[in-house]
């Protein structure tokens, strides 16, 4: 693998890492859509569906499949084919995402502090809705918060797996880089 | 070595300028209005308005410690020649780079809001102009996390950038470990 087709991957990761932030961010849509028109509920849940589709599908094209594109951002290997050694790539995987994960985490920081306060006051309304049978406030959600509040928490691991380094992520890339072919016209292989 | 510190120089220079562009274009867009259609500014406008001067400000500040004192951020970036000894000397720089330039565009967010945040706490509420109960205690904590977050980025993250580079390595030596535990050897 070449360290410029390296890059081309790079490139279509940390675009699959934002266009995947874009899909859950609108998966709020229906909620906010049927809002006030408990009616209209289907016409809504089909066009977002219909929306979100190809954001979700884009997102695993390039997060996942994106090995054709690159090797066509790439074009022809023979002006510079320099191989990327296994140290480029984790290190290119892993600081990518760290910087994407840092990006994205800044967003989530008022979510987990909530996440910390609830987990202190949260045994306390456990144990008076099994005791008192109170159910309080704070569970009392619509349809709309849960899906928000599912949106956060998404947001939230993803910035925090991100930040880590996505060790899985990075290593089935390189299973998957070693195993894949080459271009033709290169003939020293690396990784 | 010189290299790395221009482009670590150009890199964060280009990230001052946009933070400047950033902050710079909404305000020259409602500077009319301030001039010319409402002359009494509300105190949540006089909060906003305090918070994009200390944007500029931050954004000048960077660019012109960049300029002028390049070498006291840079330096501390591109880490000391003895490391440059090292094969993999490369591999704290990249993540020190990337820790501090998140570093800087934390500051950048957080600065603004903590202003303006004091601001309204501490001026506009004692006067009665704010309601007390307009910032809730997660909004104040998280920018305070944000905030202890962006100097710790900024600093380098001394902490973080040695565990990424052991993590790195880690998964770097995955084969030959692989190698020895099963006995056979693993093509590459």
């Amino acid at each position: 693998m070449t360290k410029m087709y390296l890059l081309a991957k790079l490139t279509l990761t940390i675009l699959g890492v934002f266009i995947l932030l874009d899909f859950l961010s609108y998966l709020e849509l229906p909620s906010r859509l049927t809002k006030g028109y408990s009616d209209a509920v289907v016409g809504p849940f089909l066009v977002t569906v219909g929306s979100l589709a190809p954001l979700c599908i884009l997102a695993y094209y390039l997060l996942f499949k994106s090995d054709n594109l690159a090797r066509k951002m790439v074009g022809s290997t023979n002006e510079d084919s320099r191989d990327a050694s296994r140290i480029w790539v984790v290190t290119g995987f892993r600081l990518t995402m760290f910087l994407c994960g840092v990006l994205i985490i800044s967003g989530s920081i008022e979510f987990l502090v909530r996440v910390a306060g609830f987990v202190i006051v949260g045994p306390r309304l456990i144990i008076n809705m099994i005791f008192y049978k109170y159910i309080d406030t704070a569970f009392r959600l619509g349809f709309r918060e849960w899906l928000r509040l599912f949106v956060d928490v998404c947001r939230a691991v993803l910035g925090i797996y991100l930040v880590l380094g996505t060790p899985h992520f990075v290593r089935w890339q390189i299973r998957k880089l070693k195993t894949c072919s080459r271009p033709k016209n290169v003939e020293n292989q690396t990784l | 070595m010189d290299d790395l510190k221009k482009l670590t120089r150009i890199i964060l220079i280009g990230l001052g300028i946009y933070m400047l562009v950033e902050v710079g274009r909404p305000l020259l867009l409602s500077l009319p209005y301030f001039l010319f259609y409402d002359t009494s500014i509300s105190p949540f406008g006089f909060a906003y308005f305090l918070s994009f001067i200390f944007a500029i400000a931050y954004a000048v500040l960077i660019i012109y410690a960049l300029f002028y004192k390049a070498n006291l951020l840079t330096g501390k970036i591109v880490g000391a020649e003895a490391e440059a000894l090292n094969q993999i000397w490369w591999l704290p720089f990249a993540f020190r780079l990337t820790a501090v330039f998140s570093g800087i565009l934390y500051l950048y967010w957080v600065i603004p809001s903590i202003v303006s945040i004091v601001y309204v706490r501490l001026v506009a509420a004692r006067q009665g102009a704010i309601p007390a109960a307009w910032l809730t205690w997660s909004h104040v904590v998280s920018y305070i996390i944000l905030l202890a977050l962006g100097i710790y980025l900024l600093c380098g993250a001394p902490h973080f950038v040695r565990w990424q580079v052991r993590k790195t390595l880690e998964q770097c030596k995955e084969p030959a470990e692989l190698e020895k535990a099963t006995g056979k050897e693993v093509s590459s």
